[in-house]
């Protein structure tokens, strides 16, 4: 498609370049030009707007995600309830708002102590009440303070594009969200599942977290369920498994 | 010994829109995405992503609530969009005092605001 349409461009190029050539003359051009030549210029002209147009148009191509993925900013205010402070910024369907939106936020490493960034699925909301979130659990990748310089923009973004190029493939559908959480006791990243008691596709999302991600072995990837994190609310709760 | 085998699929690393396959799917509109070998989602891997991040329909702002100091955009003068609890206004006129009932409006946080509008102004014009 993109080749016919270069052709067209070149064919047009080519005339305008002849249609051109006229009026660049050592004579006063204007003066020497019948009415009829400048109409024909104008038409000319009229259809290489046309074309550019239509090159432009192109440029504006559009790649469609495979799920609508809302971004939602969580906000450090202790005097407001949990579910107060979470605001949900915009939902994205394809890649380019995807960037849009990305491009136009905040990197993660700057947010304020406290502050979270989530990326769920639009009909999903990041809590655990959701009913897609009840039954589910969290793979968490935790990175020191040292890291927050070097190395969480980059595991997010990687873990922002795994989620919206839908690269969880058979799984994707057991995948909920993302969150990444900064903390003055270490940062995390953590990738939502809807079901964490099917243990091969917990187990599989892990795996494909860490190479989608790009996290090297040398980090460890933990996975908890919601329930256990609700009551042992403050405590570490019971890591169900590694990957 | 039993082995098993993936469904066959082939990888493929795509930088650019004219490196994408004649063979892929297209919209009605004309855009090109790849699908899985059932042909029923659409996949896209990380190289060609990043290679979108500059693309032309990337460059307009998008339509965000004002956070200050998260989302980079300018600053709406007369509080079009307010965030505070949770909810966000898309309503043009919002009256000042509906703005001082939001958390984000407290005397303190008003100097934060607008401490933080020049930074902000700075990443927008960035983004230009």
């Amino acid at each position: 498609m993109s080749i016919v349409d270069n052709n067209k461009v070149d064919t047009i190029d080519n005339q305008s370049d002849d249609a051109y050539a006229t009026p660049i003359s050592p004579l006063s051009p204007k003066e020497k030009s019948p009415a009829s030549n400048e109409q024909q210029q104008e038409q000319k002209e009229e259809s290489i707007n046309e074309m550019q147009s239509l090159i432009q148009s192109s440029n504006d191509l559009t790649f469609p995600l495979e799920d609508a993925w809302s971004f939602w900013f969580f906000k450090n205010d202790r005097q407001c309830e949990w579910k107060d402070n979470l605001i949900l910024i915009t939902t994205v369907t394809t890649v380019e708002s995807f960037w849009s939106v990305y491009n136009h936020l905040q990197l993660g490493s700057r947010l304020g102590q406290g502050c979270d960034y989530f990326l769920f699925k639009a009909h999903i909301q990041p809590m655990w009440e959701d009913r897609f979130n009840r039954s589910g659990g969290r793979w968490s990748l935790n990175l020191n303070k040292s890291q927050r310089a070097t190395e969480l923009d980059k595991y997010w973004l990687f873990t922002l594009l795994s989620l919206i190029g839908d690269q969880y493939t058979d799984d994707a559908q057991h995948v909920n969200g993302c969150v990444v959480s900064i903390r003055s006791k270490g940062d995390r990243i953590s990738l939502w599942t809807k079901d964490w008691k099917n243990s091969d596709v917990t187990k599989r999302i892990g795996n494909r977290f860490r190479e989608v991600a790009d996290i090297p072995r040398n980090l460890a990837l933990i996975f908890e369920s919601h329930e256990d994190q609700e009551s042992k609310r403050g405590a570490t709760s019971k890591i169900l498994f590694r990957a | 010994m039993s082995s098993t085998e993936g469904i066959p699929i082939r990888r493929l690393v795509v930088h650019d829109p004219k490196d994408m396959p004649l063979h892929f799917g297209e919209t009605p509109g004309g855009s090109i995405f790849s699908t899985t070998p059932g042909g029923t989602r659409i996949y896209y891997d990380r190289a060609f992503l990043l290679s979108r991040r500059d693309s032309p329909m990337t460059r307009s702002p998008p339509h965000l609530p004002y956070i200050p100091e998260v989302t980079l955009i300018p600053e709406p003068e007369k509080s079009g969009e307010v965030v505070g609890n949770g909810v966000t206004t898309g309503k043009k006129e919002e009256s000042e005092s509906s703005t001082d009932k939001t958390n984000l409006s407290t005397p303190e946080q008003q100097q934060t605001t607008k401490g933080v509008k020049k930074d902000g102004d700075d990443q927008f014009s960035m983004d230009m």
